[in-house]
């Protein structure tokens, strides 16, 4: 059986665009509460109104998606505990002069994270994202994902590079690399 | 490329990382927000670390406050009954006793029951006192069921399973109820939950509550001491936190209960009781770059005066414990516990006085939990335990034994094992292995020395008990069903147990003059299955079913039940099966729940001494609770419950038959 062009190209389409989707899923609303939940268990709590720089880049689709989808979730505010996380997008050009108190890293920036790493250990600021490659390349400390079970991945080293501290109990309940 | 990291860099990341609080200020479980950050409940029983309770190298249920709430139960054996795999033995309106995976017995001695850490397991007398429990079921967090030996961590008491009662912490949680239950039995009972957060620097809390009631009316048999004439119970409990520093807090608490009811006890017949405990306690916590540090001091006090046997006994008895453990971890895959723990019970003898027993525990406990990979941790902990009894003051001339003859010591070896592997994101299975202990209670070696009709006769403790030793292996299957949004759950199990304690022995020569008393009667083996599929459906379905057969076996020799009172392999349901179903919407909430098991014997014990105890059969029995609440204000909420719904009165056990119990609660959330 021989397939009309437009179909096998449609088919080449799809393939592509399946093969270029990074692997991991977006951020849903579920990851959003665990990395707000997360953020209260660190060695210095934060309380009160905290800026969230939700860090995209507007070249890459996926973060772009992503920072919107962060936006959204985030509007009007995410209060947990004691902390009420207000969002601000910033730009990965603009990363390391934001006026922040918490990073959140968008999904499928790869290399382009680099920033990020540097922000973070420069200004002490905890960085935390749904993509776990991030966190396993050392350019974010914190990765989290809720489905199917809430799973907390954190970088030691880019945790102790970022002055981003857990207590000893809440370390033995995550996995550390 | 990988990096290498020494060992020297490894403990300096660690002091880094690990010097911090667990959240705001806090070094202790805040067990609320781990359980929203995770999702599920977390727990320390296991391994004495954090854990999420999906992730415990152990069989083990937790019990959250909904499921409490739910179950309609006014005591705790009535929320635990709605558990597969735990046996609740209801021998009166307000006595009940509680084991795991069989092996109930009057006075069950198996299963060790702590609240918040604090032993309420009376361990110098091998029992439970359940209604003398200084807690209310409002004022409970969670109830964490750890089925199979635990004395790797929890000590020789956790020979059979492990009861943690959570309570609401009054540093995190804010929880304040009053409420009022009126019901058949004449029951009248109140009970108040009371916070008080002084910012977020120190907390207290208030349990107290009470009821009365009667007993059963059923017929009791003939040898039942028991006058039902009006039972009550009064608790108290409070406890502090307080926050000292940003890395170290101190928890404080004294209760006291006091409990008058008809008890079913090692004899096999019914006597009154009234039955007294207090308690202190002290537990300061600090989080450095040693890891958690965390010293409890304790002293519990009990005194049980069984008032309708015709003898003046009043069984007082004072056990202090002092315990040390450090939780830490080293590199990203190994936690460690180390634990070190001191006893010291003194309790009277009775009813001739002038003399004391005692133990002196010593125990060392080390746990090592190795992460393999992220889906896989192997845990393994082993504990030592030395104890040393003695005995002062006068011994009847007649009984033939001195008091040298109880100066004996037993050094025993207990350990854990799992391994757990998350095979997929949908499938974990689990591997166990344990060596549980139950050393002899100073009440068995002793305590109680009742001089008989025929001068020179005594009945009562024996000091040549021998521990016990029960071996366990398991294994489970977790499985999680999205589209049904269930969880299914599957156990094998196989018990190895020697040397096992009887009770009470009657007619067993220990002395010249001392003919009865407890007695190791041989060995056992158990092997069963657990079952249970549980799941919710939508927003307002909740569901859940559950079967568990099981197959004990007996090698007692030459002590038979009639002598010993002890029969494990007869008194066990063959198979045990449980449903429930719950719906909530708008102000409404309810939920059924069924419990069947097969035929069995219960054991009848005679109030003369020259008679042998009986088995009794227990025809199979199909029982049903329910509760339904409403909700009339956004604060008031008026439920009705009943247990033992299906019938007017039931044969459940060799006591005397159940009755329906019927209850109206009004509770306010203030």
């Amino acid at each position: 059986m021989t397939l009309p062009r437009y179909c096998r190209a449609l088919l080449l389409s799809c393939s592509a665009m399946l093969l270029t989707l990074p692997a991991q899923a977006e951020v849903t609303a579920g990851d959003l509460q665990i990395m707000g939940r997360a953020l209260t268990f660190l060695d210095k709590p934060m309380s009160g109104e905290v800026t969230v720089g939700i860090v995209y880049s507007a070249d890459n689709p996926q973060s772009a998606h992503d920072a919107q989808d962060l936006q959204r979730l985030l509007a009007g505010g995410l209060r947990v505990g004691n902390v009420l996380l207000k969002p601000l997008v910033v730009s990965l050009e603009h990363v390391a002069q934001a006026n922040v108190g918490v990073l959140f890293l968008t999904a499928g920036l790869g290399e382009q994270a680099a920033a990020v790493e540097i922000a973070s250990r420069t200004r002490h600021l905890p960085c935390i994202t749904s993509d776990l490659s991030q966190v396993h390349s050392g350019r974010c400390a914190i990765g989290v994902s809720s489905e199917p079970t809430v799973e907390i991945l954190v970088n030691r080293a880019a945790a102790q590079a970022s002055g981003t501290t857990f207590s000893t109990l809440f370390r033995m309940m995550i996995n550390e690399i | 490329m990988p990096i290498r990291i020494k060992w020297p860099c490894l403990l300096a990341c660690n002091c880094l990382l690990g010097a911090g609080a667990l959240s705001a200020d806090a070094q202790t479980m805040d067990y609320g927000a781990l359980e929203q950050l995770f999702g599920e409940p977390v727990t320390t029983s296991v391994t004495g670390s954090p854990q999420r309770a999906s992730q415990v190298p152990a069989g083990m249920e937790i019990i959250t406050a909904d499921d409490i709430r739910r179950s309609g139960a006014r005591d705790i054996p009535g929320v635990l009954r709605h558990v597969l795999g735990v046996d609740v033995q209801q021998w009166g309106n307000d006595d009940a006793d509680v084991a795991v995976r069989g092996y109930n017995q009057v006075q069950s001695p198996r299963l060790l029951v702590l609240i918040d850490g604090r032993e309420v397991y009376l361990h110098s007398f091998d029992y439970t006192a359940w209604s003398a429990l200084p807690v209310e079921l409002s004022g409970i967090r969670q109830i964490e069921v750890v089925k199979g030996p635990n004395t790797a961590l929890f000590g020789f008491n956790a020979v059979g399973g492990v009861i943690n009662i959570i309570t609401y912490n009054p540093l995190y949680d804010s929880v304040n109820e009053a409420s009022l239950t009126g019901g058949t039995q004449s029951l009248i009972q109140g009970s108040l939950t009371a916070g008080l957060k002084a910012d977020a620097m120190a907390g207290v809390r208030v349990l107290a509550g009470g009821y009365s009631d009667h007993d059963f009316s059923t017929p009791q048999a003939p040898q039942d001491l028991g006058s039902r004439d009006g039972n009550l119970r009064e608790t108290a409990n409070l406890r502090g936190a307080f926050v000292l520093n940003d890395k170290t807090q101190l928890e404080l608490e004294a209760t006291d209960s006091r409990v008058r009811q008809p008890d079913y006890v090692i004899t096999a017949v019914t006597v009154d009781e009234n039955i007294h405990t207090n308690s202190v306690e002290a537990v300061l916590t600090n989080d450095s770059a040693f890891g958690v540090t965390e010293a409890r001091l304790y002293r519990n006090g009990t005194d049980i005066v069984p008032s309708s046997v015709g003898l003046a006994l009043d069984i007082n008895d004072t056990t202090v414990v002092a315990q040390l453990q450090d939780i830490f971890k080293i590199g990203a895959a190994n936690s460690f516990r180390l634990a070190a723990e001191y006893q010291h019970d003194r309790i009277a003898v009775t009813p001739e006085g002038g003399a004391e027993l005692s133990s002196q525990v010593l125990a060392a406990s080390t746990m090592w939990e190795w992460k393999i990979r992220p889906a896989a941790t192997l845990t393994n902990a082993v504990r030592v335990d030395r104890i040393d009894y003695g005995r002062d003051g006068l011994v009847p001339p007649d009984l033939g034994l001195t008091n040298a003859q109880w100066n004996r010591g037993f050094t025993e070896l207990s350990f854990n094992s799992g391994l757990v592997w998350s095979l997929t994101a949908a499938d974990l299975v689990r591997l166990t292995a344990a060596r549980g202990v139950q050393m002899p209670s100073l009440a068995a070696m002793g305590a109680v020395l009742i001089p008989l009709p025929v001068p020179g006769l005594f009945t009562g403790g024996s000091p040549f008990l021998e521990p016990t030793i029960n071996l366990h292996y398991e294994f489970g299957w977790d499985r999680r069903l999205p589209l049904l949004g269930a969880q299914l759950a599957l156990s094998a199990y196989y018990d190895s147990i020697h040397d096992a304690q009887a009770q009470f022995g009657r007619q067993i020569p220990v002395s010249p003059g001392l003919i009865g008393g407890p007695v190791n009667v041989g060995d056992s083996q158990s092997f069963g299955l657990e079952f249970s599929l549980k799941g919710r459906s939508g927003d307002h379905w909740r569901w859940g079913l559950g079967y568990s057969p099981q197959a004990i076996k007996d090698s007692f020799g030459n002590n038979p039940v009639s002598a010993t009172l002890t029969d494990f392999e007869d008194t066990a349901p063959r198979h045990t099966a449980d449903g429930q179903l719950g719906w909530s919407g708008g102000p409404w909430e309810l939920d059924g729940f069924l419990h069947y098991q097969s035929a069995a014997y219960g054991i009848r014990g005679f109030s003369d001494v020259n008679a042998s105890a009986a088995l009794v059969r227990i025809p199979g029995y199909m029982s049903a609770d329910a509760r339904a609440a409403y909700r009339l204000t956004r604060r008031a909420t008026l439920a009705l419950s009943g247990q033992n719904l299906l019938h007017d009165q039931q044969i459940q056990t060799a006591s005397s038959a159940v009755e329906r119990r019927v209850l109206a609660t009004l509770s306010v959330d203030y």
